[in-house]
Formats: structure tokens, C-alpha cells, sequence
């Protein structure tokens, strides 16, 4: 690591002992084999004072983690750090070497990553992560260690703190695995607390809680430096944000500045981004006009997709059978957009999976355009499974790994409709052109294309046999909120163009309300609430939505419109 | 920070020094098994009397045989023998491989799992018993020796495909592919074959240095091909008896067989680093 060696200047007087982290002109950039140097951070200044909340904000490769990971000093071998300024409490940061950033990391910084399943070493109980921690920095004998580890956990809000010790990380639900992620953060009382996409892995009810506990922690003299993409997550607890874009921060300032009158463009293009109810019948992305609300026909009698009532168990090792679907029914026009949400395991795929007839109800029934479908035999059905099509969350793992886009996409043309393969590759082009994927890349393997591409080919896939029904698992979750625009815009192009139906299935409710004429509540395999989206968004009735509803950040700009 | 990687500019291969090594050994040995007059300094069927076991010299590196023979050149002789058996037998091997690692894959409960019994207790057995015991069925020969080396083999390959079947089974391409209409047939021949089957190319470019090694090994116990022919193994049991007075008419022999096995699997392992990179 090289340091500048400037003069330091004299600081505005309102940070000035109270400041944790004081950073100035931070450039971060890496010696890469091929291509030399890179900087991919640069002249970053913000500062964080105690028991404040500052949040990173951007999109994947702004440079926001590798900002974080700065912090620490995780950048690696091959980074190059230089700044003018790069203190913590006081203390000059820059050239420290190894050994002195390990003390520094947990006992004044406790980093928390994204996901704790990841995070955690799966054969080492919960008790022993935190005591690694104590140990490393020499804190007491061992029966100490294990009051102090049991202290921090109930700090956390973890109900039997003697249990978890003892568990292991996958014996753990993604809530507790994250609160003993936070918990081994802060055993040593760090001044500041690094947490790098908190949340993001997590349901919007247990969201709720840990943005909760990061609250409590800042209230009890923590200075929290959080790095997210969600900016209803930053409005929900930061104190002040930091817009980051291809490694400059392009706005710094106070929350309420930044979301309420942001000044960049950039900025401003991130938050009309965000779906939501007021975003309904209007565009995400920058461009083109409005997208025109569509009325679906609700005079036919005939629904396109109908399920009554299905049922479906799974055996399981540990409870013996387990039912993931209970009496679920609903039905779909055409035209028409049945949003289905709820938190992870709560049989919203497996409905998904029954309507697409990849799995058997064990009772109840499917019916196609008003005919037997989950009834009908592998044969008849294949006949018509060009009426409905899918869309998953990972477009990457449902593609052939040989084939690149345009064979994807020609290998979904029925041969009925095209004989030759010449005019399936001819078609595929036609319908990758209308995604919106460039032409020179439609050949390219998709595991050199980035996420939002693969999402398009994985969409005009599902156009390919000329669909009614279109099931779409998931479809933007993983990605950014300005691809995820894209995306969903595309999405309402293709209903309008081509009269499709959705069944959207998403846990981000921001997500659904925008897209969807329906909603339907999931919750234990249970449909707990189905109606109008507006009438479910605006009065929910069941107190499970309502919980959800209530546990969701939102932009409080949201609720002055 | 992963903007860049889809911008990778224009690749200069490096291939490491013991890779292009054993790449030059295994072109030697084809061309020996191929074109044997290219590489050998006499007939390897030549005998004179007056020129038995000499020791290597510059006239006959490998020095001569009881029979005056060179043996440099009756090793090149038998590399097409070797090549062969080594081929045929991993063929052999393979395609037993695909149709009981795919029966045991994706047959239900009955008759995957009875296929699954029989590969686990083929498996159970060394490959040299299993050889044995095929032979000691059907008699010496050639083609015996060529199958009883495959199926001998077929096993170990056989999981590495019923393992690849039952993940690609479950993938979500192969979903994706029935969700779109495709019958059972298609999806199983341009899906789930291609893609389990990957692994198998180079876990059989690996086996085939083995399979000349376990040939030899039975030639040597007199149980292939029958001398006067040069192939490897019943060289080298030619040789046996006089390796007290004449040592290289079995050392050096042996030491080709030893260098060629290794150059095939130094090969093989480069190819499954290269494929591993790919597909990950």
C-alpha cells in the first residue's frame, strides 16, 4: 500500500471530535496481470461521526464494496489505497500493515457481510464463531469468553441465546444466522460497525427486524457504516448517504436532502427506479413515454389459467410429510397480470410448479383455457405447452451451459410453426431483437453477458412458442434496480404487444404492486388474502399482510404524493 | 468489480512445460503406432545371431534381444498393438459406462437402483481380478483382452455418469426444456446426454495411459497377444528371462510403457483443467 504524504488541511469545525471515520481523496485501484493498473475508487471523501448511520449507496461495480472492504483494510495483495486523509478515531489508517489492521478489525470496526449462510463456516457452531473473535483479540479465559458471547447474543434480540450456541449455522433461520453474523461484529464494542448488504438475503418481515437492531445499536453509541443498493432500506435508517457511480461519490449529504431533493441525475434516475404503487402505469427506465394501463378483459368467461383448490406435500426426513401448498386457488385472464407474494417458503414456487404442470398436485386441479390440464396425460399435455411458458430468477442455470443465446431461444420455437432450422434461428433473432438484446451478441455464450441480457433472452425464450400464459419466477430479483427498471418495462411492453398473461411471483412487494392488476398473499402455503392490487396495497385485511405491508421500507416520499 | 471481465482481451494461450512434454511423447507414440518404419532403425522382425544382447550403443540405443533383434525397434513395433488395445478397451469401457451409468440414472426406483447394485458391486472388484476372471472365462487373445480390460473398467466410469445424469436430471435447463414441449427423448438426447457426458471425455482421455498399463500387465502374464508379436506386455515377458545378464531388453521397455502412461494422463489432466475452467 502507497500513502500520500500531503499535507493534512484543517477540517470544518462540525466534525470535529465527535467524527469516527474521516476520510479524504480515498483512491483505491488494483494491479491487474493483464490489464495493469486500475482505479476503481477514486478520491472518495465522506466522514461519519459517532452514533450515526451513513449509507453507501450504487449498484454492483460502483465500487461500493471495495470501498467498504477499504475500511478494513480487505482489499488484498494487489490493491493500491492512497488518501489524504484516512483516519479512524483519530488514527492515521493509511500504511498500517497486516497485522495491525487484524486488531483494528473487531475490536474498533465489526464488519457484517451479506449473507450469513456464506459468511458463517458451516461445521462450527454459532457459540464457537463468536469466541473465535474474543479469542483472537484475547479477551479473558474461556468461561468468561462464554458470558460475553451469551451477553452479545441477547443484545441482538436472539431469543435463547444458550441454544444457538450450540447450533450450526444451516440449523439456524436466515434471521438468527444474520443476528449472530451482528452479533460476532459487535462482541468487542467496535466504534464502528461495516455492514456490507445487510439485509438483502432476508424476508421483508425479518428485514424489519435487523434494520430494527442496527437502529438500536446506533442509539446505544455505534456509528453504523451500511452499504446497500435499496434505497428504502438507507431511508429507513441512515442518517446521511453517500450516491456512489463508477467509484466517484457523485452526491453526499444528508437523507432526507438526497431522497427528498436529490441533485444528481443519477441519483434522480435511481429513484424513479424503484417500483411501487405510485409507479404503476408509468415507465422505470429514462426513455419513451408512458406505458398505457391496460384494461384486461374481464367479459370472458372462460379464465386462461384456472387452479382449484391444490394441495400438494413433500415427503421430508425430519417432520415425515410437509405440506408446502394448502387449498390454493385462483384463476388468470387474459391480458391480465396475478401477482403471487409471500416470504420465502411459503409455496409460492411450488404453486407456480403445479401451474406449469411440472409437478403433480396431489389434489385439486389445474385447468388450461378452461380444460383439464393437470389432469391430462405427459402426452396431451406436451401437445399444448406452448400455451404457457416460464421465466426463473437465474436465467443463467436454466440455459442449456453448451448454447449460447440464439440456439437458446431457436431450441423453444415449436417445429410446427417452423420446419427448418434455418427459419427457427430466424425467428429467435426476431424475438432477441425485440428483448432488446444487441444483435453482435446474440451468439455470445450468455455466461459473458450480464445479468439483465440473460434475463432477456431467458424472456424471449418464453415469447418463442407464442404463449397466453407467461409464469415469472422471480424475474428481476436478482438484479440491479435500474436493470430491474429495464426489465420490468420490457415486461409491460410484451403484455401490451402481445396480449401475454402473467403470473408474477416476487417477495418484493414494491415489485408486484407495479406490475400487478391482482394480487394474491401466500403464507404457509395458504392464499391469505387475493384481490384488486390497490384494494390488498392500500386496506389489507389480513393482519399477515398487513404485517408484511407494515415491515416494508418505503420511501416516505412515497406517502406525501 | 466485475466490469471488466467481459471485456477480456485477445487470449495468448501459455501452455506449461510439462504439458507440451507429454504432448511430444503422446505424437511420438502415435506416430509409432501409425507409421512404425518412420521411427524404427531396423526391422523389428530381423534376426541375427551374431548380435544378441548387446548392450545399448550408439548402432542400437536400446541395445538387442536374445535373437539379435533391436529392440528400440520392436518397441516401436508394438506401439500400434498398445494403441489399440489402450483405445479400444477405454471404448469399450465408455460405452458399457453411458448405458448402465444412464439406465442406473434414470430408471426408477427398480430398475435404476438394481443397475446402481450392479455397478457398485462390479466396482467392489480390482480391475485386475474382474480382468482375470473374463479372461479365465473366454480364453487369451486379443479381443478378450481388449473387452476384459473395458468392462473391468466400465464401472468406475459408470458412476461418474449416473452421478453427472442425476444432477443434470434435476437442473433447471432440463425443466425449462420439458416446460417448453420438448418430448422426453429429445430432451434426454440434446440435453441430459450432452451435458452429463462431458466429464466422461476426459475422465476416459485419462483412462487410457491406465488401460495400456493393465494390457501390458495381462499380456505380460501371457494372457493377450502371444509373442513373436512386439506388443508391449508380452515384450516384456519376453524379455523376463534374461533381465539378470541383459537388463535393458526389460528396462527399457518397461520405462516407455511407464513414460507413455504418463504422458496420456499428464495430457488428460491439462484437458480437464482447460474443460473445468470452461464450463465453471
Amino acid at each position: 500500500m502507497s500513502t500520500s504524504t500531503e499535507a493534512e488541511t484543517e477540517r470544518p469545525a462540525h466534525d470535529g471530535q465527535s467524527a469516527v471515520l474521516r476520510v479524504e481523496d480515498l483512491c483505491v485501484g488494483f494491479d491487474l496481470p493483464r490489464e495493469g493498473h486500475r482505479e476503481v475508487v477514486h478520491g472518495a471523501s465522506f466522514s461519519l461521526e459517532r452514533g450515526r448511520c451513513l449509507a453507501i449507496v450504487g449498484e454492483s461495480g460502483s465500487g461500493k464494496s471495495v470501498l467498504a472492504r477499504t475500511l478494513v483494510g480487505l482489499t488484498g495483495a494487489h490493491a493500491t489505497v492512497a488518501a489524504r486523509r484516512f483516519e479512524l478515531l483519530g488514527k492515521d489508517l493509511r500504511g498500517l500493515d497486516e497485522a495491525e489492521w487484524r486488531r483494528i478489525r473487531g475490536e474498533e470496526v465489526g464488519f457484517v457481510l451479506q449473507d450469513a449462510l456464506v459468511s458463517l463456516d458451516p461445521l462450527r457452531t454459532a457459540g464457537r464463531e463468536i469466541d473465535e473473535v474474543l479469542r483472537t483479540h484475547r479477551y479473558g479465559r474461556g468461561p468468561v469468553r462464554r458470558a460475553r458471547a451469551l451477553d452479545v447474543l441477547a443484545r441482538v434480540g436472539v431469543p435463547d441465546p444458550e441454544l444457538l450456541v450450540r447450533q450450526l449455522p444451516h440449523q439456524l433461520s436466515g434471521g438468527l444466522r444474520q443476528r449472530a453474523l451482528i452479533a460476532s461484529a459487535i462482541a468487542l464494542d467496535p466504534a464502528l460497525i461495516i455492514a456490507d448488504e445487510p439485509t438483502t438475503a432476508l424476508d421483508v418481515t425479518v428485514q424489519a427486524t435487523i434494520l430494527d437492531l442496527l437502529g438500536e445499536l446506533q442509539s446505544a453509541g455505534s456509528s453504523v457504516l451500511l452499504v446497500s443498493h435499496d434505497l428504502a432500506v438507507v431511508d429507513r435508517i441512515a442518517d446521511e448517504v453517500a450516491v456512489v457511480k463508477g467509484g466517484h461519490i457523485v452526491e453526499f449529504g444528508a437523507t432526507e436532502k438526497i431522497l427528498r431533493a436529490p441533485e444528481h441525475d443519477y441519483t434522480r434516475r435511481l429513484l424513479d427506479a424503484i417500483p411501487s404503487a405510485n409507479s404503476r402505469g408509468r415507465r422505470l427506465s429514462p426513455g419513451a413515454a408512458s406505458v398505457a394501463v391496460r384494461t384486461p378483459s374481464a367479459t370472458e368467461t372462460v379464465p386462461l389459467l384456472e387452479a382449484r383448490d391444490l394441495v400438494k406435500s413433500f415427503h421430508d426426513p425430519e417432520v415425515g410429510r410437509r405440506t408446502v401448498v394448502r387449498d390454493v386457488s385462483f384463476t388468470i385472464a387474459r391480458g391480465e397480470t396475478l401477482g403471487l407474494v409471500g416470504e420465502s417458503g411459503s409455496g409460492k414456487t411450488t404453486s407456480a410448479r403445479i401451474a406449469l404442470a411440472l409437478e403433480r398436485p396431489d389434489s385439486g386441479e389445474v385447468l388450461l383455457e378452461g380444460e383439464p390440464w393437470s389432469a391430462a396425460t405427459a402426452r396431451e399435455r406436451r401437445a399444448r405447452r406452448s400455451a404457457i411458458s416460464v421465466v426463473y430468477q437465474d436465467p443463467l442455470s436454466s440455459f442449456d451451459p453448451r448454447w449460447d443465446g440464439l440456439r437458446i431461444v431457436a431450441d423453444a420455437v415449436p417445429m410446427r410453426v417452423f420446419r427448418t432450422r434455418a427459419g427457427r434461428r430466424r425467428r429467435a433473432s426476431e424475438l432477441l431483437d425485440r428483448v432488446g438484446l444487441p444483435a453482435d451478441t446474440h451468439t455470445n455464450p450468455p455466461l459473458r453477458l450480464s445479468g439483465g441480457q440473460r434475463q432477456r433472452i431467458a424472456i424471449a425464450r418464453a415469447l418463442a412458442s407464442d404463449p397466453k400464459t407467461i409464469v415469472l419466477d422471480e424475474p428481476v430479483s436478482a438484479l440491479d434496480v435500474s436493470i430491474q427498471a429495464q426489465v420490468l418495462d420490457l415486461l409491460a411492453d410484451l403484455q401490451q404487444d402481445f396480449g401475454v398473461s402473467y403470473l408474477f411471483i416476487s417477495h418484493d412487494l414494491g415489485v408486484v404492486h407495479h406490475v400487478s392488476d391482482r394480487v394474491a398473499v401466500m403464507q404457509g402455503g395458504h392464499i391469505v388474502e387475493q384481490g384488486e392490487a390497490d384494494e390488498i396495497f392500500l386496506r389489507p385485511e389480513h393482519p399477515y399482510t398487513r404485517q408484511l405491508i407494515g415491515a416494508l421500507p418505503r420511501l416516505e416520499q412515497e406517502v406525501l404524493r | 468489480m466485475t466490469a471488466a471481465a467481459n471485456t477480456l482481451p485477445a487470449r495468448t494461450i501459455r501452455i506449461p512445460a510439462p504439458t507440451v512434454l507429454a504432448a511430444v511423447v503422446v505424437v511420438l507414440f502415435v506416430i509409432a503406432a501409425i507409421f512404425p518404419s518412420l521411427l524404427a532403425p531396423y526391422d523389428a522382425f530381423h534376426v541375427d545371431l551374431g548380435e544378441t544382447l548387446r548392450p545399448p550403443s550408439f548402432a542400437h540405443p536400446f541395445g538387442t534381444d536374445q535373437s539379435g533383434r533391436d529392440v528400440l525397434s520392436r518397441v516401436v513395433s508394438g506401439a500400434g498393438a498398445s494403441l489399440l488395445i489402450g483405445l479400444g478397451a477405454t471404448a469399450v469401457a465408455a460405452a458399457l459406462a453411458v448405458v448402465l451409468g444412464v439406465a442406473a440414472g434414470l430408471g426408477g426406483r427398480l430398475l435404476g437402483g438394481g443397475v446402481n447394485r450392479l455397478i457398485e458391486t462390479l466396482f467392489a472388484f480390482p480391475v485386475l481380478v474382474l480382468a482375470l476372471l473374463l479372461i479365465t472365462v473366454f480364453g487369451p487373445g486379443v479381443s478378450t483382452l481388449v473387452i476384459a480390460v473395458g468392462v473391468a473398467n466400465a464401472p468406475g466410469y459408470a458412476r461418474i455418469v449416473r452421478g453427472q445424469v442425476l444432477s443434470v436430471r434435476r437442473s433447471e435447463y432440463v425443466e425449462a426444456a420439458h416446460a417448453t414441449g420438448h418430448s422426453p427423448a429429445r430432451v434426454l438426447l440434446r440435453h441430459i446426454l450432452p451435458n452429463a457426458l462431458r466429464p466422461l471425455v476426459v475422465a476416459g482421455s485419462l483412462g487410457i495411459g491406465q488401460a495400456i498399463v493393465w494390457a501390458s500387465g495381462l499380456a505380460f502374464l501371457g494372457l493377450g497377444v502371444a509373442p513373436p508379436s512386439a506388443e508391449w506386455g508380452a515384450l516384456l515377458n519376453d524379455g523376463r528371462t534374461y533381465v539378470t545378464v541383459a537388463w535393458w531388453v526389460e528396462v527399457l521397455p518397461g520405462a516407455v510403457i511407464v513414460l507413455v502412461a504418463l504422458a496420456l494422463t499428464a495430457l488428460g489432466r491439462a484437458m480437464q483443467r482447460r474443460f473445468g475452467k470452461e464450463s465453471g
